[in-house]
């Protein structure tokens, strides 16, 4: 028989005085169908129920408090399965009464009635639901990959469906968010950058040349190397910018000891398990691998010209006939030398000499003059003559050779230039002689005096050879042989090879220990003239492919090449002509030849080479003693524990091409690895130094944003980039672009979506990204990226970081010419591609598809559309991006530059009109960010912010936003202005009410950048309704509870992220992602998620179907004639239950079995 | 002992929270309010109501969710269906349809559920007890 035990709780002694317990306890212990009855003072305490002896199944009514405060505790644990009932009689009997006999009586009736009911329980199952451990984010912005991110490093798999081509969202078209204005890479001015033609020049000269070149309007292009899915590519320089310094950078040394400074922002490419991966400077350790090229090309290196190296003054072209010709030339141009002569500002009598010797200068000058072409005089120039003993040169060659280049490589490493003179100092008597010889084929005609300099103690027998020489100390000069050898770097890789020669000659020193099976051989330059000499060498050497490691020791700087690779390659393609060298050298090729010292650190290949060959391994079944290495070893390089080096690589794939399929892509992309161009350097040392400049500088380079700044690493300059490239890398994540949620079916931990994936005619398996056939489209579209402002092919990118990198066509232009299909090498491209449905089952959904802006075409007032220098703040935000349209330059759609900008807040947010009456969140921070930009860009330009309130709430946004908006002198002007009107040159005159000062005011603007709110479509209605869950008033999708389940929706098992339901900035954005993975893998990770108080179908049913439209969550399926309720999907509402006509549904305990003896027994005398 | 009316409210979770929350503020009414918590409105079947009335119930509440307050409309909306329903019964049989009553009460809404229950009770008080029940059964 069923006895019910009674638990009467006495809230800590305080409702003894309100209520009779004596009484109640006695009226219940006589009862038959109450087993006992406790008295507890504090039922809420920890393990109360434990203390009493109650445990497991048993049948209780529990008398306490209210039970949204107790009945939680319990059900959590569902410990009771449904059989415990709770009767409220502190707030429902001893507060809501007046005195204590009331009290009791009614706490008696209550108490008998649940008696009834608990008799009647049915025990409840609570065993746990098929979760499918797969999620699926919709809607691919910051929110969802964070989200995805976060999901998938718990280790589940997740699906993005995201309806653009590329995820990013709204954030990929920010220039740089508030409120610290992060977003670039920033590097000291003093940042070398090698250019296309082998200029090094320093970040800040380049930034001058491109602000220069933009007030010219004469666009020069800029190419720098940049790295591509493992290539080395020379991409365009767009635009540069200067920014204010923080007081702390990053230095990053390595190994090959290339030492940088960065900002801690700044992103570094780095090796990962994954591939290539950005990490931010202040994240990188000790040990990291960094992608650097192998070997850096120039593009142009044609003769260098000696007489262009010379300064323009100095020096006079002494060849009579040449001048003779000139002479000529200029009378038939001017018909007297006298009018050249005034004409050319050249001194007369130098003209009317017979042998009139002009300066390089003035022949240049003379040669614009009258058309003659500068490289065809040149040639004709044989002897120079300069102020100063032995004027007289005679040039044998007149472009710099490799004699030339030789003998500058002696001077540079053991000679000394002065004003006047070149001094070679050495010991050693052939390499004197070496250089009397080479000076002697170049000069023939010129002395050099070679002395011996007494020895001193301890010395040997010093030799100096002076020369007195102009031109070779002019040349020796302008190369920068002594300073940092930057402008050598740009020559032909023939001239750097014999410069190196006369190097090595001076201060190169070769040593070999060969010793049975184990040889070492290293060359080492020795240096005096710092680090930064030193790394020209190296820069050399890596114009050559040859790697080399920069170190200071004591003093002195050395240069040293240890890998046999890299020997070898010195030995052809330098070299010595010091005879004793030259046999060092040669013994040393002899050794390597047998057996090559490996490369050490510079013959390391990513970790990814693991991942492919364990890959191989499990696919083709290949057993660890088939590779030619070390069990162990392989081992550890398939667990990406080790790097392989890539001489093991070549064996293992020596092994491996007999087994797999040729075409197998991991396969392939190990065969690619092999020619890569790329090494990984080590970061040796990390220090935080002070900044030394007031500025630092950043580059944009199209379309990879990531370039190698002084041909060291590769860095990019991206906040955004590097996320979303992350979840385009990782093995969790399965990124569904173009695609839209078709159809959603199931419930928590087992949805049935169904996507359509809109058909983008390109093959994305087969698309490489190289952008051949955006070269030949002959279609533009307008790009929704830039706001419309830049037009793209038809056929296009949807910006230059989009993950995945994959062109796109845009049928709504595509005038299908097929031109691209030709283009493309890998047959990528189907004119014929249609839409493909895809279907997934997960068990978890975050909707995270963002919001709309508001349109404000809806407030006539500000004639957006109508006035084209009325914009928003999204399309402010393309014009002011460096990599934007415009180049970062403010300019205006007329081309005028911009000057004076107003920013009007709350367009279609906090009213009652079209817009929405919530405060958009974001735009206050983000005009007052957007004026401090205008204001970085541009020191003349002014800024007014007309606002309603300024509510800059978040973390920084006060100190970093408001009050260096007032330093930085932007007006701030309390009014919701009330109308936008023209004047006759475009500008613009906004009418407004000053609501501080009442007064009213026109203010004459150039441009005015509406703040727009956030304005949800109603494509989010549509989703909802897909997914079951509701919307709010303002068209947000509604959270199950705004404040405790704020990410959680109506329907367990989807969840909400993002601006989706209501305004955010991108922080709290993130962190709704991250809090949403948190859910899911709690979800994923926990044991009972099913409620067990659900709906059930009696046989009763006849199957009419009346219940099927009364469930909102769509919970009741048909199930033959029948129906039958998903247990997952049902949230336990009974909604169904008042459905049906034949009360075939129950809930739970519910019933009316179960109810109407209960009311009986509390209405019984 | 004069003669009280004895009420059944049938509160759904929400609603009963604003019953508690009434006694949690310190509102009081009279102790013969019984209540019948269940998960949700919807729940209560129309015989459910006829039963109280049957076994001695001079009057019958239902306090649910406001059909406003967006979340579970439907629910709420099949209750006062139901209710307006059985209230047009009752007048059929004679008995006073204020009797049953449907109210919205939403989990901090106390105050307005004391004084709408001290009201109805004046009101029931006025209309005198429900002779039907015993006349039911003394005919069944």
């Amino acid at each position: 028989m069923r006895r019910v035990t009674i638990l009467l709780c006495t809230c800590n002694s305080t409702l003894l005085g309100e209520m009779d317990f004596e009484r109640l306890r006695s009226v219940f212990s006589g009862n038959p169908l109450v087993e006992r009855v406790l008295v507890s003072d504090r039922l809420c305490e920890k393990n109360a129920f434990e203390k009493l002896g109650i445990k497991g199944e048993c049948r209780i009514v529990v008398a306490a408090c209210s039970s949204r405060l107790l009945e939680a505790v319990f059900n959590s644990s569902w410990s009771f399965k449904g059989l415990a009932e709770f009767v409220n009689i502190r707030e429902q009997c001893a507060w809501a009464c007046g005195n204590r006999e009331e009290a009791t009586w009614k706490a008696i009736r209550l108490v008998k009635g649940a008696v009834q009911k608990a008799l009647r329980d049915e025990p409840l199952s609570v065993d746990g639901l098929k979760i499918v451990k797969e999620a699926l984010v919709i809607g691919g912005g910051i929110a969802g990959v964070r989200c995805a991110l976060d999901i998938a490093d718990a280790g589940y798999r997740v699906y993005i469906v995201e309806k653009e081509p590329s995820i990013g969202g709204v954030m990929a078209q920010l220039d740089k968010t508030f409120p610290t204005l992060d977003c670039s890479i920033c590097m000291p001015g003093s940042t070398g950058i090698i250019l296309h033609d082998g200029t090094i020049i320093t970040l800040k000269e380049l930034y001058d040349k491109l602000s220069d070149v933009e007030r010219t309007s004469h666009k020069d292009e800029f190419l720098t190397y940049s790295f591509n899915s493992h290539s080395l590519k020379q991409c365009k320089i767009i635009s540069a910018q200067k920014l204010i310094s923080p007081r702390k950078l990053v230095e990053v040394k390595t190994s090959t000891g290339a030492k940088l400074c960065f900002t801690p922002d700044h992103k570094i490419l780095v090796d990962s398990p994954e591939g290539p991966a950005w990490i931010k400077c202040g994240q990188l350790k000790v040990g990291d691998r960094l992608y650097s090229p192998r070997k850096l090309d120039v593009k142009k290196s044609s003769r260098e010209w000696i007489i262009d190296l010379l300064p323009d003054d100095s020096f006079k072209v002494a060849d009579i006939q040449l001048n003779r010709m000139i002479r000529n030339k200029l009378k038939e141009k001017f018909t007297t030398l006298r009018n050249a002569s005034s004409y050319l500002d050249i001194r007369y009598d130098i003209l009317q000499k017979a042998e009139c010797f002009l300066s390089i200068g003035e022949l240049k000058r003379i040669c614009k003059a009258i058309g003659l072409n500068w490289a065809e005089v040149r040639e004709k120039v044989r002897t120079l003559t300069y102020q100063g003993a032995g004027g007289k040169i005679r040039l044998n060659s007149r472009f710099l050779d490799e004699k030339f280049m030789y003998l500058l490589g002696l001077i540079a490493s053991d000679g000394c230039i002065e004003t006047e003179r070149i001094r070679f100092y050495n010991t050693n008597k052939q390499l004197v002689k070496l250089f009397l010889k080479n000076y002697k084929e170049i000069f023939p005609a010129r002395a050099a005096c070679l002395t011996y300099l007494k020895s001193e103690k301890g010395w040997k027998k010093r030799m100096v050879i002076q020369i007195k020489n102009r031109l070779l100390n002019e040349v020796a000069r302008k190369l920068k042989v002594k300073e940092d050898l930057g402008t050598i770097f740009k020559l032909d890789e023939r001239l750097i090879a014999a410069f190196l020669k006369g190097f090595f000659d001076g201060d190169g020193y070769a040593r070999l220990t060969n010793k049975p099976g184990w040889v070492t051989a290293k060359i080492t330059f020795t240096i005096g003239n710092g680090y930064e000499y030193g790394y020209g060498l190296h820069l050399l050497l890596k114009r050559l492919g040859i790697l080399s490691k920069v170190y200071e020791y004591g003093n002195r700087v050395v240069v040293d090449i240890s890998g046999g690779e890299d020997l070898l390659s010195f030995i052809k393609k330098v070299g010595s002509n010091h005879p004793k060298k030259a046999s060092r050298l040669r013994r040393i090729a002899k050794s390597l030849r047998f057996q090559k010292p490996s490369g050490g650190l510079f013959d390391e290949m990513p970790l990814e080479c693991g991942r492919l060959i364990s890959n191989l391994r499990q696919k083709y079944r290949i057993p660890l003693r088939a590779f030619p290495l070390a069990h162990s070893n392989v081992a550890r390089v398939t667990r990406q524990e080790c790097r392989i080096t890539l001489k093991n690589l070549r064996r293992v794939l020596k092994v491996v091409k007999r087994i797999v399929d040729l075409n197998d892509p991991d396969y392939l992309k190990l065969q690619e690895f092999l020619k890569t161009k790329f090494f990984l350097d080590k970061v040796k040392e990390l220090r935080i130094v002070p900044s030394t400049d007031d500025y630092v500088y950043d580059i944009t380079v199209d379309p990879t944003h990531c370039f190698i700044p002084k041909g060291a690493f590769v860095v990019s300059n991206c906040i955004e980039g590097p996320l979303l490239s992350e979840a385009g890398r990782n093995r969790n994540i399965t990124i569904i672009p173009n695609a839209e949620v078709v159809e959603v079916k199931g419930g928590v931990g087992d949805f049935k979506v169904r996507i359509r994936v809109n058909p983008t005619y390109v093959d994305p398996d087969k698309c490489n990204g190289c952008g051949e056939c955006v070269n030949v489209c002959p279609v533009y579209q307008p790009n929704k990226y830039d706001a419309d402002l830049k037009p793209v092919k038809a056929i296009y990118c949807p910006f230059a970081q989009a993950v995945p990198l994959k062109y796109v066509i845009n049928m709504d232009y595509c005038v299908e010419c097929g031109l691209c299909m030709k283009a493309c090498t890998r047959a990528a491209i189907n004119l014929e591609d249609e839409p493909k449905t895809v279907e997934l089952n997960v068990g978890a959904i975050v909707v995270a598809v963002g919001s709309d802006l508001f349109n404000p075409t809806l407030k006539p007032e500000y004639h957006y559309g109508e006035y084209e220098n009325v914009i928003t703040n999204m399309e402010f935000e393309r014009i002011i991006c460096a990599s934007g349209p415009t180049g970062g330059v403010l300019l205006r759609r007329d081309g005028k530059p911009a000057k004076r900008v107003a920013f009007i807040q709350c367009v279609g947010s906090r009213e009652s009109g079209p817009g929405i009456e919530e405060c958009s969140y974001y735009c206050c921070a983000a005009s007052m960010k957007e004026a401090r930009l205008i204001r970085e860009h541009d020191r003349e330009a002014s800024v007014f912010i007309f606002y309603n309130e300024l509510r800059a709430f978040g973390k920084g946004w006060e100190d970093l936003l408001y009050r260096r908006c007032l330093e930085d002198g932007v007006v701030f002007i309390r009014s919701r202005p009330s109308e936008i009107r023209r004047t006759g040159n475009g500008n613009l005159l906004v009418v407004y009410e000053d609501t501080l000062t009442g007064r009213r005011g026109e203010l004459e603007v150039d441009m005015v950048v509406l703040a727009v709110g956030f304005k949800p479509s109603r494509r989010m209605l549509e989703l909802a309704e897909r997914l079951g869950i509701t919307v709010d008033k303002h068209g947000f999708l509604e959270e199950a509870h705004p404040k405790v389940k704020p990410l959680e929706t109506r329907v367990r098992g989807i969840f909400v992220a993002g601006t989706c339901h209501g305004p955010r900035d991108i922080v709290e954005s993130t962190v709704e992602g991250s809090g949403a993975a948190a859910l899911v893998t709690s979800l994923f990770r926990g044991s009972s998620p099913r409620l067990p108080e659900h709906a059930q179908v009696s046989a009763k049913c006849t199957g009419c179907g009346r219940c099927l439209a009364s469930c909102e969550y769509g919970a009741i399926v048909r199930d033959g004639d029948k129906v039958r309720v998903l247990e997952s999907v049902c949230n336990g509402c009974g909604a169904c239950l008042a459905a049906c006509p034949q009360e075939a549904i129950t809930l739970g305990n519910w019933g009316l079995e179960q109810l109407a003896p209960m009311v009986s027994a509390m209405l019984e005398d | 002992m004069a003669w009280k009316p004895r009420v059944i409210v049938f509160t759904c979770w929400c609603s009963s929270s604003g019953v508690d929350q009434a006694g949690f503020e310190g509102f009081t009414y009279p102790p013969n309010v019984l209540t019948v918590r269940v998960p949700c409105s919807a729940v209560i079947n129309p015989s459910l109501i006829v039963k109280a009335f049957e076994k001695g119930a001079d009057a019958v509440l239902v306090t649910a969710c406001r059909p406003s307050e967006l979340r579970r409309v439907a629910p709420s909306r099949v209750t006062e269906a139901r209710v307006s329903l059985l209230r047009r019964l009752l007048r059929t049989i004679g008995v006073d349809e204020d009797r049953l009553r449907i109210l919205w009460i939403s989990s901090n809404e106390g105050g307005l559920f004391s004084r709408e229950v001290s009201r109805i009770l004046e009101e029931v008080k006025g209309l005198g007890p429900l002779n039907i029940g015993g006349r039911m059964v003394e005919q069944g």
